[in-house]
């Protein structure tokens, strides 16, 4: 295989209209449900902001050294789309860095990062007059007890604020399947219930939003042919499956099959989802493999496989 | 032959328009190839069927987010307990209905009855995907009852199995799902083929396997190639087996194909003689007419 120095680096295209998120799935009238799926080894990072990049700003940071979203038409106070990043595994430090290099933002500052509790969240929104096209929750730092009150508090706020210019919300949910680890799991059909309840909240958050959900598709976790009706690896396959099923676009991050290369961190792939988005808003997904090389400073260099 | 061919299309297409008898119809699929595609093609045919009364729609969701524009009731039910949803699905069924359920799979085994008999009547038609794909529950209680799926397939009047054109080894199929890995071009594509199951009245099963066209709603049959496939077979086990050339030339084929042989000019010419043994002289022939070996008759 030639290195990855002799290849033509190629912009993130998720869509058949060549763009990461497309202005298609902005519509009002559609709500899009998407995975990005990652290993152990290839954490998404990168790739989720990105994603929010596009959402917010319509430019994109990959495959460049220095990036500078205020060229772009939209501003963080009016922006392209709303972002509401909710992680269950990370705290904001984890993307500071990132988000302040090359989306110019200061994610951990009290202007974005805005506290999980239901109320606390509200008066953050009503007191931020500025109502930024960004919001942060880290329910690993503020508890999760509440947290599907309060994304649907945050969304339904956002929805209001914005009423007479109404525009989409995206949605990012960082593993939420962690709800389902930390309950008591010992009957194997009130497993399920929860699982199913889960999938209820993630679909009446997606009645209001696109949702982006990262999840983890690591072989060990995928295994459903355990005799442990609660065995994590059931329990995992069983809502990640049932997600495949509803979703529209599959992102999935792996470790390269043929090993450890010092110029490839690992593959990307793009992939239809189970449902026909193409029917539904008229774009579809563009199936593409690519490899991609991660630097120290977190610049990311994307090829065609 | 070509009428049974001919008969199958007519009946997919009966099936898909409600004409045939088939109140319930189950559609078996996974993450490599939803069968969302057929759900499309579903609707499509029975939206503009010729049938004087076009049927009720009614969509019971359990996976479903964003409300189908054919759908003339939406009725979301996930997270729904069974008395809840006895509670919330009021059909009217004194007209003609198409129910759909997205999917069994939230369906507890127990409940599949109850759940079936909020539904079914004569005017009901139940068509319902339930995805292999997703692991099933096992009964602590009872591991030996049959598992929802059986139920299903045993009430199932009409089976269509769904997968990805392009793959048709189950094990290979098995391979991808449970890696999570969709082949680029070959999964959840608008062409797909389908194991189609239908149960007659009297209990003979007819069993067809199509290909689905569900943009240019075509459908044909996949005939069934394991002949030719084993020949190409021996062809390839031949290959490289010896530095000698042991296989043939398509140009030898062809030459071979065309020799006449023996017998089918026996045929031609005495065909009508039956079982008899027939002798014809030939001028260098030496015939004895002592011969004290010659056969009397």
């Amino acid at each position: 295989m030639s290195s990855t120095s002799d290849l033509q680096q190629q912009d993130l295209s998720l869509y058949s209209d060549n763009t990461p998120i497309s202005q298609k799935t902005l519509s009002p009238n559609y709500n899009s449900l998407n995975l990005l799926l990652n290993s152990q080894s290839n954490k998404p990072t990168w790739l989720i902001t990105s994603l929010i990049e596009s959402c917010l700003f319509d430019t994109n940071y990959i495959n460049k050294f220095t990036n500078n979203p205020e060229n772009s038409a939209y501003t963080i106070a009016s922006p392209r789309s709303h972002v509401v990043f909710a992680s269950f595994i990370n705290g904001s430090r984890v993307y500071s860095k990132l988000f302040k290099k090359y989306l110019k933002l200061d994610i951990e500052s009290h202007q974005f990062h805005s506290q999980a509790h239901v109320k606390g969240s509200l008066q953050t929104l009503k007191r931020g007059k500025q109502t930024n096209g960004f919001q942060f929750i880290s329910f690993l730092e503020d508890g999760f007890e509440n947290w599907f009150d309060t994304l649907i508090n945050k969304l339904e706020q956002l929805r209001k604020g914005t009423k007479e210019n109404r525009k989409k919300i995206n949605l990012f949910l960082e593993n939420p399947e962690l709800v389902l680890y930390l309950q008591d799991q010992s009957p194997s059909h009130q497993q399920r219930e929860a699982t199913n309840e889960l999938l209820s909240k993630l679909t009446q958050l997606n009645q209001l939003a696109n949702v982006f959900i990262v999840s983890s598709s690591d072989k060990q976790l995928l295994d459903w042919s355990s005799e442990l009706n609660n065995d994590l690896s059931l329990i995992h396959s069983d809502f990640l499956l049932k997600l495949v099923h509803k979703s529209d676009l599959i992102v999935q991050l792996k470790a390269l099959t043929t090993g450890r290369a010092d110029d490839v961190t690992g593959e990307l792939k793009v992939s239809r989802g189970c449902l026909d988005l193409t029917s539904s808003i008229g774009v579809d997904a563009s199936e593409k493999e690519y490899i991609y090389l991660a630097n120290k400073e977190g610049a990311i260099k994307l090829f065609y496989r | 032959m070509s009428a049974t061919l001919a008969s199958s299309t007519v009946l997919l297409n009966r099936i898909l328009t409600l004409k045939e008898n088939s109140p319930f119809i189950l559609a078996l699929d996974t993450v490599v190839q939803s069968s969302q595609y057929l759900t499309k093609e579903f609707i499509y045919k029975v939206t503009n069927s010729t049938a004087s009364q076009k049927p009720n729609i009614v969509y019971l969701s359990f996976e479903t987010t964003n409300v189908p524009t054919y759908a003339s009731e939406f009725i979301p039910l996930l997270g729904l307990t069974l008395p809840q949803i006895k509670e919330k699905v009021k059909l009217n069924l004194s007209q003609k209905t198409l129910i759909i359920v997205d999917s069994f799979n939230y369906i507890k085994d127990t409940e599949l009855s109850q759940f079936l008999q909020l539904l079914i009547s004569p005017n009901t038609i139940i068509y319902g995907t339930y995805h292999l794909s997703v692991p099933s529950v096992k009964s602590v209680d009872n591991p030996n009852k049959p598992s929802l799926l059986t139920k299903l397939q045993f009430i199932a009047t009409t089976i269509f199995d769904i997968k990805p054109l392009s793959i048709d080894d189950d094990e290979q199929l098995d391979y991808l799902i449970s890696n999570l890995d969709f082949p680029i071009g070959s999964s959840n594509q608008p062409v797909f083929q389908a194991n189609v199951v239908y149960r007659r009245k009297s209990g003979r099963s007819l069993i067809y396997k199509f290909s689905i066209d569900s943009n240019t709603h075509e459908y044909n049959i996949v005939q069934n190639d394991q002949e030719q496939a084993d020949t190409q077979d021996d062809q390839e086990l031949l290959d490289g087996l010896t530095t000698f050339n042991l296989t043939t030339t398509q140009k030898q084929k062809l030459v071979k194909d065309q020799v006449e042989l023996p017998y089918l000019e026996a045929q031609h010419s005495l065909g009508s003689v039956g079982g008899a043994i027939v002798y014809e002289f030939e001028k260098d022939d030496d015939y004895d007419e002592d011969d004290p070996y010659e056969d009397p008759f």
